[in-house]
Parts: structure tokens; sequence; C-alpha cells
């Protein structure tokens, strides 16, 4: 009897030690929302990068993990009702990118974790306590320094330094653009340049800003980075190149759309760096512990069809620090 | 045995077959018990013999191979910090040599619209630039270009007594100390003076992060990592990106700190020779002979890495116990650290002690099998032996008794 039971307890033990050790239980899945400011088609060059770096990370979509979309189309009204809508979705992490959308859902939720993949100044405009600590359920990257806004204009004077007055298209409903927008007034003033603000919430109010345009004829256009604007690409830039108005903008999306330059951080490669926070979280890590990151290069982009369109001679300087020529 | 079975006897016998009656069961058990007494001492001394054969081997194997494996693990972990410290001193190097084309030409000869284009194209190449400004021989500032900030021409800005001016002119080149921007980026400040004094300096703040990449892709066995430590013991980078943007200080750790004795002699050790160096050249150009040239010893062997004497590892900054290899840095003076979890290295250790367990389970198992059927073939015939001599014994048994335990042999005979 007792050598029943040693062996019965030796087989046990074997079986039992066979069993490999999984890190995640098999077969759970995990559910990541992807709150977007636009609309599927037009920021289908985002999110491509960040399922593919999720694909890279060994998560696959339906066994793994499953996005839910929301679309904002351009209205950031209904971010609170998108927000809600993921949540009662039963959500494991929701992934948006840009100011407005990250404090609706910081308002809406303090414990499900959120990746913002790009907003303007989380410090600044009370998303996080430090770009080190963020504290609370909200982490992911930073895309614009404070600064950028001075460097895009000091480019946009190097490229037509005939320009003494410009429009600058920004948003009062994002938090970041209040500090923006004095950034841009600030260099604007050292480089000797008159502004005229164009506040412009959503893609309706677009008219009246180029009726504005219209009638005070400035010579240059300047759009700050909001998804607004990103939503909205399309429209702008033909209306840039009816006026022939030569301008610098914060996406490379605009210059692809017919603008002229831009400059600012790579977007798609930060969608794909979101995707490492959502991994991270996954495995366990709190977002109050993630620290923030910030861009390390920012990418001039020149579009040269544009430039000859506006019979505007790049200067070598120009030619030579751009980070991609488009013809 | 035989009387025993017979409950029944007549009593007329009884007073012959009492003494019988009472020897014979005492007799009953005790060649019962002999008998197993020998049968369980030899399964012993067999089972003995054999597991104290197999033990002994196994010892003297796992400890020889234990500390072999830890050997050659430190080794690799060795080579692992010199090559990875090799790649970050190449990165800081290849900044400098770049930063050497922006001060070939002294101020007056290069216009500053060349200069700017220089500068900036000095940025495009080198990514981890952030910030390029240029300082003629007088400590102002002539020309800042900045990947964030508005470029800045003749801003007047002095800094003839900025140790990032000062520094670079007396000793050619400047490492700053590693500093954060916005509490979350790791930078530092590379001052390279221009090969002619006129040249001026210029002063590029790096941005570090780009050394995390070079820390993260060091693969060190399965849970083992590579980090820098920076002077005063602070962390400058790190797999765990958050430990360095806490401004962790890893002078506490045992590891560090002898690493950092080693760095020091080593650094002194370099010192008194470039001091030697520096004194013959001097004395070259006044035409003096030089001084005798003292025998410096040369820079101590790196030391600081975990013997493989050393059972027990040390402490890291998360506290687990771990194998720790490291290498300078120079002349930044920063440490290239490698660690290993001491469970990994144990992992073989323990391995090799369970296939030994395994083994001596087995092996004395059938060593009790073997020892049992060879047992019971020695012990039969004695059994044979003694039962027949009993039944020959008949009535005079304890004389006989101790004579057949003593002489089996002579019993045997008879």
């Amino acid at each position: 009897m007792k050598r029943r039971e040693f062996l019965a307890l030796l087989g046990g033990a074997g079986i039992a030690a066979s069993n490999p050790a999984r890190a995640q239980p098999a077969g759970k899945v995990r559910r990541i929302g992807f709150m977007g400011n636009s609309t599927e088609t037009l920021e289908a060059n985002l999110v491509a990068p960040f399922r593919k770096a999720l694909r890279g990370l060994g998560y696959v979509e339906g066994r793994d993990i499953v996005i839910e979309y929301r679309w904002a189309e351009g209205d950031y009204e209904r971010f609170p009702a998108l927000v809600a809508e993921l949540i009662a979705a039963g959500v494991d992490v929701i992934v948006t990118a840009g100011t407005p959308a990250a404090f609706a859902v910081k308002n809406a939720t303090n414990s499900v974790p959120c990746v913002m993949v790009a907003v303007g100044d989380p410090v600044g405009t009370g998303l996080v306590a430090s770009l080190a600590r963020p504290g609370g359920n909200l982490t992911g990257l930073t895309s614009i320094a404070p600064d950028l806004e001075g460097k895009r204009l000091a480019l946009l004077h190097e490229m037509v330094p005939a320009i003494s007055h410009f429009a600058v298209l920004w948003n009062p409903a994002n938090p970041f653009h209040v500090a923006a927008i004095n950034g841009v007034q600030a260099a604007a003033k050292v480089l000797q340049m008159k502004m005229l603000s164009l506040g412009v919430r959503t893609s309706e109010q677009l008219d009246g800003a180029f009726a504005a345009i219209l009638a005070e004829r400035p010579g240059a256009l300047v759009v700050l980075a909001d998804r607004v604007f990103l939503h909205g690409r399309d429209r702008i830039m033909s209306f840039a190149g009816q006026q022939r108005l030569p301008g610098v903008y914060a996406y490379r999306e605009l210059v692809e759309a017919g603008g002229l330059m831009s400059y600012g951080p790579n977007y798609a490669e930060m969608h794909a760096s979101a995707a490492t926070y959502v991994d991270k979280i996954f495995k366990g890590a709190k977002p109050a512990d993630l620290p923030i990151e910030q861009p390390i290069k920012f990418e001039l982009v020149i579009n040269l069809r544009a430039a000859k369109a506006l019979g505007i001679e790049v200067s070598p300087t120009l030619l030579a620090t751009a980070d991609e020529l488009m013809e | 045995m035989s009387i025993s079975l017979h409950p029944d006897t007549p009593e007329g016998r009884t007073l012959a077959v009492s003494p019988v009656a009472d020897a014979a069961p005492a007799a009953g058990p005790a060649p019962k018990k002999v008998r197993s007494r020998l049968f369980i001492k030899y399964v012993a001394l067999f089972v003995a013999v054999v597991g104290v054969a197999l033990l002994t081997n196994g010892i003297f194997e796992v400890f020889f191979y234990y500390r072999e494996h830890k050997a050659a693990l430190i080794r690799v972990q060795r080579e692992q910090a010199e090559a990875a410290a090799a790649k970050i001193s190449q990165f800081i190097k290849e900044i400098e040599s770049q930063l050497g084309w922006t001060t070939q030409l002294p101020w007056s000869a290069s216009s500053l619209e060349n200069r700017r284009f220089d500068a900036l194209r000095l940025l495009r190449l080198e990514p981890p630039i952030t910030e390029l400004a240029q300082v003629d021989s007088t400590g102002k500032e002539r020309l800042r270009v900045s990947r964030l900030a508005m470029d800045v021409i003749d801003s007047g800005l002095d800094l003839s007594k900025d140790p990032k001016f000062t520094e670079a002119v007396a000793h050619k080149v400047y490492y700053g100390p590693v500093y954060f921007r916005r509490e979350s980026e790791p930078y530092m400040t590379l001052s390279l003076a221009g090969t002619r004094k006129d040249a001026g300096v210029s002063i590029a703040e790096v941005n570090l992060k780009l050394i995390w990449d070079v820390v993260s892709q060091i693969k060190v066995g399965e849970r083992g990592h590579a980090y820098v430590v920076g002077a005063q013991g602070r962390l400058i980078a790190h797999p765990d990106i958050s430990l360095v943007l806490r401004n962790t200080d890893m002078s506490r750790l045992q590891q560090v700190q002898a690493a950092q004795t080693a760095l020091a002699a080593v650094q002194a050790a370099l010192a008194a020779q470039a001091e030697q160096a520096a004194q013959a050249a001097q004395a070259g150009q006044a035409g003096r002979a030089a001084p005798p040239a003292q025998v410096l010893p040369a820079p101590p062997a790196w030391t600081a890495n975990s013997g493989p004497d050393a059972l027990q590892g040390t402490l890291n900054i998360q506290g687990q116990q771990v194998l720790t290899a490291s290498a300078p840095i120079l002349p930044l003076g920063w440490i290239m650290f490698v660690e290993l979890p001491v469970e990994e290295a144990y992992a073989s250790l323990y391995a090799a002690l369970q296939r030994l367990a395994i083994v001596l389970l087995g092996a004395s198992m059938f060593a009790v099998l073997a020892g049992i059927f060879l047992a019971r073939r020695m012990v039969g015939p004695i059994q044979a032996l003694r039962a027949g001599a009993e039944r020959i014994g008949g009535g005079d048994f304890a004389q006989r008794i101790s004579i057949e335990t003593g002489d089996d042999l002579e019993g045997l005979a008879e």
C-alpha cells in the first residue's frame, strides 16, 4: 500500500512538472479601445504602424487582442460619449491621440489605463504630474515641445523671407493650443511678423477662417498641431493652393496633401511606439510608473512641387537640411 | 519449529519436552532474528557500497562543473561589458570627430552663413546632437542652431567663464555631467576646441537616449542585462528607463563601489602617464633634456568582476542576487555593468543536482532489489544449513546452537 501511494505520488509529481509554465493564461483576449480623432480612412496611415508594431510584439489580432475602434470624425464633442462606450465595452486599455481626447479619457475614468499617442504638453496642460512619473492612469508619448512653434515660424521665414503677415489656424478647444499660440505670437514678434489668429473648433468653422483670410490677405498660413486640421486637411490645402499661400504645418500629411512644408516628429513612429506601451501595460506595468517619451527626431518635409507652383526658390541650406523632399 | 506445531504433546514426555518446549520457542524466533539481521546486513552493505561510490562521484563532478560553468559565465559577461563599453565610447568619439569638422577654420575666415550651413548639416548627420553652439576665441557665442528652438545668430552670450568653454580650451575636449531636460531626457554637453587657438569652441548638447538603445539591446543570458553608471554613481542607462529617469543613485551597491575604485585607479595611472608625456613634450619644445622617465605602473588590470569562487552574488538595484562584470568607458569616466541573476547561474547547477538525485534514487532502488536478490541467494543456504543442523541436533540445543552460529562451515562438513 505504501509503495503504491509513493508511486502514485511520483507519477503525479512527474505530470505536474512536465506542464510548461505560461506567462499569460492561454485564451485570454485583451481588448484595446482605439479612439480616433478623425475617420478610419484619414487615420489609416497612423493606425497601420500601431497594428504592425503589435504584431511584431507577438500579439495576434483575434487570438490575443481585439481592437475596438471609435471615430470622432473631427468633432471633439463626441469624445465623452465614445469614451463611455469603450469603457462599457470593457476595454483593458484605451489608445488615443491629442490633448482633447486625452482629457475626455481622464475625466471619464481614473482606473482604465490610457496610452496617449501624441499630446502637446502633458505637464503644462495638467494631464499628468510629470514626464518621468505620470501618476494616474495616463501615459504615452508627447509630440510637440512648446518651442516647436517658434522653430516652424523661423523655417517659414527662412523659406520665404518676404512674408510679414501670416494667418495661424489653431483650436481654442485644445488646452495645449492656448500656450502654443502664445509661443507663435512671441516668435512672430522676434521675427517682426504680424499674426492673424484664427480659432477653429470644428471643420464647419473652417469656412469662417477662410473668409477671414480672403479678407485680410496674409502672405502665409501656419497650421498648429490639432487633429481637427488633420481631419480637414484636404479642404485646407486646396484652399491654400488656390490662394497661393505658402505655409508651414505640424503634420506631414498636410504636405502630402499639397502643403509647402512641415516640421515635427514622425507620428507614424509614435503610433508604433504606443504599441510598446500597450505591451508593457498588458504585462502588468502601471501607467503611473511608465515615463512619457519625447521624440528625438524631427523631420523637415518640403513639397518641391508646391514650391514650384508657388514660385518659391528653395535655398540650398533648406534643401540640405530637409529630411524629405517630395516631388 | 516442529515442536511448536504440535500443541497436544503427551504428558509423559512433558518433563523432557518442557525444557525442549522452553528452548524451542526460544530457538524458534532466534533463527528468525538471526536470519533477518544477516539478510538486512547484506542488503544494507550492498546498497551502501553502491550508494557511496555514486554519491562521491556525483558530488565531485557537480562541484567542479559548477565552478567551471560559473567562471565561463563571468568570462562571457566581461567580454560583453567590454564590447558594450567600446560601442558607447565609439558613439561619443564619432560625435567628437564630426564636431571637429566645425572647428577647423578660424572665425575670421568663414562667414556666418557658411558656418550655419555646416552646423545644420551636422545636425542632419548626427541625430543625437540636439543643439550646436559655436563660440569664438573670446568666449562669445556667435551661432546657435537647434532642433527645437529658433536658430540664434550673434546672441552675444558670454561663455568665457563657463566650464563648457574654459575646459575645452584647456584640455581640447570637455565632457559635461549628465543632466536631464524636463526631468526626463538625458543630455550631456560635449565641447571641442579647434585645432588653432583662434578657431574657438564648438559646444554640442548630445541626447543620450540613443545610448539606451545600445544598452537595452545587449543580451545577457535569459534574464541578465547591462547598464551604465556615470560620475557619482548616477545611473545613466538601463533597460528599465524609469530607473534612469528617477536619477537612481547606484553607489550604495557593492559592485558599483568596487568598480568605482578600480576606475579611479585606472584614471590616476593614465593621468600620471599623460602628465609625464606632457612634461617630456614641454621639455622637448623648450630644448631642455626630458626629465628622467620614471617607470610608471601600467594602468591596473580591471578586477571589479564577480569571482568564480564567489558562491553568492551581490545585490543589484532591484534586490536580486547577481553576478556582475564591468568595464570602464574612458575617457568619459563611466562604467558599463553586465549582470546575470545568480539563479540563472545556479539553474544549471540545480539541473545537475537534480540529475544526480535521480540517478542516485534509481541506482539505490536497483541496488536494493539486486541486494535482496543476491542476499537471498547467499543467506538461503545458511538457512537450510541451520534447519538441518537443528534437526540433527535433537535435544542438545544450547551447545549445538552456539557451535552453529560460529561454525557454519564445520556444520556443512558434518
